[in-house]
């Protein structure tokens, strides 16, 4: 196990160097003059060369990426152009925000997705599975800030169940978090419920047409237990990997529904930044958040050895 | 002997794909009720849309403020905008907007992944460097990526392509590669090259038919994502600029007027809701017919 | 017989979609016997364990016909009271040791978990009873093996692993589809060699369902023959090699080498074994018999007795002129 994470963690290292380097190499993909394009058609020649010296523009290339790489190391985002502060330490406050957020959209999403997924498998071809089949489809199909918006019209605005948007911390009222991020939460995991519900299901009558299924039936064992114990340790693998997709699409589609809903968390730290063109902020924003991608592909990949005996003992 | 004569021998010509193999399937598609009924849909869709300058009952772009924030009624069946302009009109015109930039980006991402998943499935020494780049651009969620890339770019229609292909080209090419792997191991491309064929030819004439099934499941994916992914870069900002319509700019441009006039984003919302699922409908349908190895029916 | 059968099949008859496939199958599993149930593939052997163990596919239906366990219909038992029989009083093993186990699970815990289920024994005492087991189907190194997964054991361990669950509550019978099948020869012969062992000492019943008349002449006492889900014949094993009285077991015999005597070809029955939506009239053999005669083609046979525990479905027999 011990020398599976470590390789693991060495296939990760070029990956991560080519994350942070496509990170950096944003700054070319600036049409044009950078400086200018960033600083807008206003602004006096000294606020241009302040920005060329802020982004180290003036440098050459080779310049510029050691010192995107050895501020890296320290941790270092740069500053913004905007908000006068390291764009780490922005990122950082924002983060558990984003993280609880997400958090409670992976908490629906697996327990609706692989429950109702399960049922559809094991009613298979009735009408409750084809009513959580297309469901799922159609899940699939919403864009996830639009029924953002119709939950707010719903459920806000015509009920008056829920704030229209805004955030409180879980810590300073359990209450008052669950009261501002239950529709942002649900809006996220639907699509991401019918995902999951789809491979849940299709992997599951996969798994209860094997052998050891009827062997375990054989041995007059009860319905839950072949199917809690023999059949859904089963899918692990699959689940996790649609788990492993789907904490990306969740992360990406919270920086959209934050600002449907007025929370403030990283992606409405980088929403703003992209509406104002703060360009170290997206570039730090892009690296947060492809590294805790990487970092959760490590995880999946790991927790595919801790579900499987044949994966932990692959040498 | 000749390429021609190795090919011919009937036990490589049993082993090869034959062009008629298309017309069964063809004939499975079109009884696949839920394929038939999502090409149903889309075909209804890209119509009424293309159909725009026919049937949009006033322009997508005329204001009238005596009919300011309306709600939906005889004469504007979607109601109308904060600036008065018909939403109905608007939901058309912009289907067109919204509908090129996911056949763009289709298109794009097939081409440009299919040239590097060829690449490094069948170049083994390109393989590794191409795929490990692939890997990186693939960590970044996908529509997060496309924000990043169309908010650099600027907004325009082709920066909006663009930076959607730059996101999903990796996926494609991930396909094509697993696809170009199997068929390199299968023994008629060993007949082909013992016969002399160069890469080009054994690449166009095998092993790109053989990825085809995965490929084209694999766009109707990508138009599907690419929809909602437009909506998503229109909403944040990053997309294709006012005042030509697109779904995504018109939910956007209904967003601060949702407790007073909720129509403005409901409609194309809902427009993007059952196109998309009619694409999904055609991508299951296709995946059932062309990709037996991802039907997961068990017995 | 001298005591009441442990197993008895009653006239029993199976169906998909209103097409028989067993066709009212009938016939008994003595106290300790071992009971050989042979014929081509397609013929209803699997199909009659299934039944027994009351694990026919959904879509499979028992139309009619009893199957008595220890006097019990199981087909009027509710699924409850069957689970409750299930893995406990009757046990089976598959004939596919690599696919059976769970590789997702140690071996032991799939020892433990039928223990504790039907015995409620504690973790620990079932963890110690899952190692005598191990010990007793002749794993080496048992106490250290019940924490392997199946992916780590051969085919032949892991074959004598599912024995080793399926006797774990020392059932009264024992179930055994194909169990050497996909085995190697040299590990097939061991594994026939410790399930004769075990049954003399655990004074199981078994019902064996092979296609290989070898492995029946080894190990079984009694031998039923299915044809396209009807018995052909039934008869004591030395009386079935000695003299088979059906066309059909003949063929059977005369398809494999003969081990003693003269190295003679051997010789195939021609054509196969109908499909079940195209069943010939009468005799569902004839189409492929050499010898049938007109009334084969029109009128099922009965079963004719033609010794003590011998009996076959076979108008030749019964005109007394055993072909």
């Amino acid at each position: 196990m011990a020398s599976l994470i470590i390789r693991r963690l060495a296939s990760a290292l070029p990956v991560l160097l080519l994350v942070s380097l496509i990170s950096f190499v944003l700054i070319w993909l600036v049409p044009g003059d950078a400086a200018a394009e960033l600083a807008g058609p206003s602004a006096s020649p000294e606020e241009l060369a302040h920005i060329r010296t802020d982004l180290g523009l003036d440098q050459p290339v080779w310049i510029q990426a050691l010192h995107w790489y050895r501020n890296l190391l320290h941790g270092d985002l740069g500053q913004s152009l905007l908000l006068g502060r390291s764009v780490a330490a922005a990122i950082l406050e924002r983060l558990p925000v984003t993280l609880s957020l997400t958090g409670f959209a992976l908490v629906i999403t697996l327990l609706f997705g692989i429950g109702s997924g399960t049922i559809a498998a094991l009613k298979r071809n009735s009408w409750i599975d084809q009513a959580v089949m297309m469901t799922a489809l159609v899940g699939l199909s919403l864009p996830d800030f639009w029924l953002g918006l119709v939950a707010i019209y719903v459920f806000s605005v015509a009920l008056g169940w829920f704030p229209t948007g805004g955030f409180v911390a879980f810590g300073d009222s359990p209450v008052g978090w669950l009261q501002t991020t239950t529709l942002p939460a649900i809006a996220l995991a639907l699509t991401q419920t019918g995902l999951l519900a789809r491979m849940t299901r299709s992997s599951l009558l996969e798994v209860l047409s094997q052998d050891y299924i009827r062997t375990a039936w054989a041995k007059g064992l009860p319905g839950r237990i072949v199917i809690l114990k023999h059949a859904l340790l089963n899918i692990a693998v699959p689940v996790l990997t649609v788990l492993g997709i789907s904490i990306g699409i969740l992360f990406s589609g919270a920086v959209v529904i934050e600002s449907v809903f007025a929370i403030p968390g990283v992606g409405r730290l980088i929403i703003d930044a992209v509406l104002r063109r703060d360009l170290p902020v997206i570039q730090g924003g892009i690296l947060i958040i492809g590294v805790f991608m990487v970092t959760v592909n490590i995880a999946v990949d790991l927790l595919y050895a801790a579900f499987d005996p044949r994966v932990r003992h692959e040498h | 002997m000749s390429t021609e004569d190795i090919l011919a021998d009937p036990a490589v010509d049993a082993a090869r794909p034959r062009p008629t193999q298309g017309y069964p399937r063809l004939r499975r598609l079109l009884r696949h009720r839920l394929f038939m009924t999502g090409a149903i849909i889309l075909v209804i869709v890209l119509l009424a849309t293309l159909a725009a300058d026919l049937i949009a009952p006033y322009s997508p772009l005329k204001n009238d403020f005596r009919y300011r924030l309306g709600a939906p009624n005889a004469v504007h069946l979607m109601g109308t905008d904060n600036f008065g302009r018909d939403v109905l009109s608007r939901v058309l015109y912009g289907g067109r907007t919204s509908l090129a930039i996911g056949l763009m980006v289709v298109l794009a991402s097939t081409f440009f992944g299919t040239l590097i998943g060829v690449a490094g499935g069948y170049f083994s020494r390109l393989d590794n460097p191409v795929m490990r780049l692939m890997d990186a651009l693939m960590a970044f969620p996908g529509v997060l990526l496309a924000i990043a890339l169309a908010a650099v770019l600027g907004p325009s229609v082709l920066d909006v392509v663009i930076a959607l292909t730059v996101t999903y080209a990796p996926r494609t090419a991930r396909i094509v590669r697993a696809a170009v792997l199997v068929v390199r191991r299968m023994e008629y491309i060993d007949a082909a090259r013992v016969a002399g064929a160069g890469h080009l030819r054994i690449i166009w004439r095998h092993v790109l038919p053989n990825s085809l099934g995965p490929l084209i499941v694999q766009m109707t994916f990508i138009f599907a994502v690419s929809i909602l992914a437009e909506a998503v870069l229109s909403f944040v900002g990053v997309g294709p600029p006012p005042p030509t319509p697109s779904w995504g700019n018109i939910i956007a441009d209904g967003r601060s007027y949702i407790p007073s006039a909720p129509w403005i984003s409901l409609f194309p919302g809902l427009v993007i809701a059952i196109t998309v699922l009619g694409v999904n409908l055609m991508g299951d349908g296709l995946r059932d017919v062309l990709d037996p190895r991802l039907k997961l029916e068990g017995r | 017989m001298a005591s009441s059968p442990v197993l008895e099949i009653d006239g029993l008859t199976t169906s998909v979609d209103g097409l028989k496939i067993l066709d009212g199958v009938s016939f008994s599993v003595g106290d300790g016997e071992v009971v050989g149930v042979v014929g081509e593939s397609g013929s209803g052997k699997s199909m009659t364990a299934l039944s027994s163990m009351r694990l026919l596919p959904n879509s499979v239906a028992v139309t009619s016909g009893r199957i008595l366990f220890e006097g019990t219909d199981l087909l009027g038992l509710s699924e409850a009271a069957m689970r409750r029989i299930r893995g406990d009083r009757i046990a089976m093993i598959f004939q596919e040791p690599m696919s059976s186990l769970n590789p997702v699970l140690t071996v032991g815990e799939q020892i433990v978990e039928t223990l504790t289920w039907h015995r409620g024994m504690a973790r620990a005492e079932a963890r110690r009873r899952a190692v005598e087991l191990l010990d007793l189907v002749e794993i080496p190194a048992a106490a250290k093996r019940i924490s392997d997964y199946p992916h780590q054991l051969s085919g032949g361990m892991r074959q004598r692993v599912m024995i080793a669950i399926a006797l774990a509550c020392e059932p009264k019978l024992l179930i055994a589809d194909e169990p050497t099948t996909a085995l190697d020869v040299t590990v097939q012969a061991q594994v026939l060699d410790l399930l004769r062992g075990l049954r003399r000492e655990l004074a199981m019943s078994v019902m064996l369902i092979t296609h290989d008349l070898g492995v029946v002449a080894e190990f079984a006492d009694r031998v039923v023959v299915l044809y396209a889900g009807r018995v052909a014949e039934t008869a004591p094993v030395k009386a079935l090699f000695r003299a088979p009285a059906h066309p059909y077991t003949q063929g059977l015999l005369a398809s494999i080498p003969p081990l003693d005597g003269p190295l003679a070809q051997p010789r195939p029955i021609p054509g196969s074994v109908p499909a079940l939506a195209d069943m010939p009239g009468g005799c569902r053999f004839h189409p492929r018999c050499a010898v049938a005669i007109d009334r084969c083609a029109v009128v099922q046979p009965p079963f004719f007795p033609l010794d003590p525990g011998h009996e076959t479905a076979c108008w030749l027999a019964g005109a007394g002129g055993v072909p």
